[in-house]
């Protein structure tokens, strides 16, 4: 597809909610999840000729978006100390505005303690994508995707409740 | 858990700490491993274009004797003759993967083949580099003029004890394999963490 940069761009802001799902699902820290969209968006335009047309722009944003969070490593920072927190504590002292905030923020807590293919079989689950497509945007099996993503949806739920936050 | 809520609350999040840039030029350089990996292969081929450039000119900045100098030249000549040899398949490497778009799990498992491929003639080169290059160094340090006598000459004619002569072939081995196993660790730092990283999502997205 031939798009100018200003045509790209503006198509990127349109569906920028890819972007920033996709971040908040690989990274916790805003640094990363910045790293992140600017390689997302450095790939989408490297790759802009290899879309077709055939499908809708957002789905071939979400394919490129997800094989470049899984693809894409953060850079290594020095950390004040070792010490880590218990998840729940941590949780805990957080302040949220409210339930659903604090729910979501619980959700993503936990997904940051799954791989990088699991990240993106639960990513592609709750955004309504059938078996067959997450097959395709990942170069997997379906029969594999359906083993992967009921193990991915029980570990979720076993670090959830683990946590003390059964919702 | 309700995914289905979770869908919701996410889709209604608020997307402020969200910038997108204005124009492309405000991007950064890729990270990737797959650009990460290209960059290094560009600077290593102009390193080493560089160095084969400093080692031909260097007998022309130092007085040295007739036979360590005809010597160097040689041994350097088939060196660098290897060291373009492994330069070119890294062209060839750039070249193939100049256009990697998409990092699909096809594109990871084409760009390890390749680099491994690239990788094994850079090692060949390098094995056989490794036992060519102490003669180089010997020629430099025992056949310039400034640091004595020829000393290269009489032990290029092996004119020497059983004794020596058994302490200079080990003492060559022994610098073969510190060349060989630097340049590997190095290759390894350079290349090799990179393609670990790739290889270790290929085996997360293996079949169960």
């Amino acid at each position: 597809m031939e798009l100018t940069e200003q045509e790209f761009l503006s198509k990127i802001t349109t569906h920028k909610g890819i972007l920033h799902k996709v971040s908040r699902m690989y990274f916790e820290d805003a640094s990363d999840r910045e790293d992140l969209v600017q390689e997302i968006i450095l790939q989408l335009w490297k790759s802009l000729k290899s879309f077709n047309g055939k499908s809708q722009f957002s789905s071939w944003m979400y394919r490129v978006a997800l094989n470049t969070a899984i693809v894409f490593f953060k850079k290594e920072k020095r950390k004040p100390d070792n010490y880590k927190m218990p998840e729940y504590v941590q949780l805990a002292d957080e302040d949220y505005s409210d339930e659903k905030e604090q729910q979501l923020a619980i959700f993503y807590k936990a997904v940051q303690q799954l791989n990088k293919i699991e990240k993106a079989l639960i990513f592609q689950f709750i955004e309504g994508f059938s078996g067959e497509e997450m097959a395709k945007n990942l170069g997997m099996s379906p029969g594999n995707v359906r083993v992967k993503l009921n193990r991915t949806k029980k570990k979720l739920r076993e670090i959830i409740k683990t946590q003390h936050h059964g919702f | 858990m309700d995914f289905d809520k979770i869908k919701e609350l996410m889709d209604s999040e608020s997307q402020d700490d969200l910038h997108l840039p204005t124009t492309l030029d405000n991007l950064k350089e890729s990270q990737m491993p797959i650009a990460r990996i290209r960059k290094m292969m560009k600077g290593e081929i102009a390193t080493q274009l560089v160095a084969i450039v400093v080692f031909f000119s260097y007998p022309f900045l130092i007085e040295m004797y007739e036979l360590p100098r005809a010597v160097y030249f040689i041994f350097m000549f088939i060196t660098s003759l290897m060291t373009l040899g492994y330069l070119a398949k890294m062209v060839w490497f750039l070249r193939r993967t100049s256009n990697v778009g998409q990092q699909t799990k096809e594109t990871i498992l084409n760009f390890i083949h390749d680099i491994k491929l690239t990788m094994e003639v850079y090692k060949t080169g390098i094995i056989a580099g490794s036992l060519l290059l102490p003669v180089s160094v010997a020629c430099i340090f025992m056949g310039a003029v400034k640091f004595g006598d020829d000393y290269f000459t009489e032990w290029f004619l092996l004119q020497m004890s059983g004794s020596t002569l058994i302490l200079v072939i080990l003492g060559y081995l022994l610098c073969c394999v510190f060349i060989y196993y630097l340049t590997v660790i190095w290759a390894d730092k350079l290349y090799g963490v990179h393609v670990r990283k790739l290889e270790e999502i290929l085996v997360e997205l293996e079949d169960v």
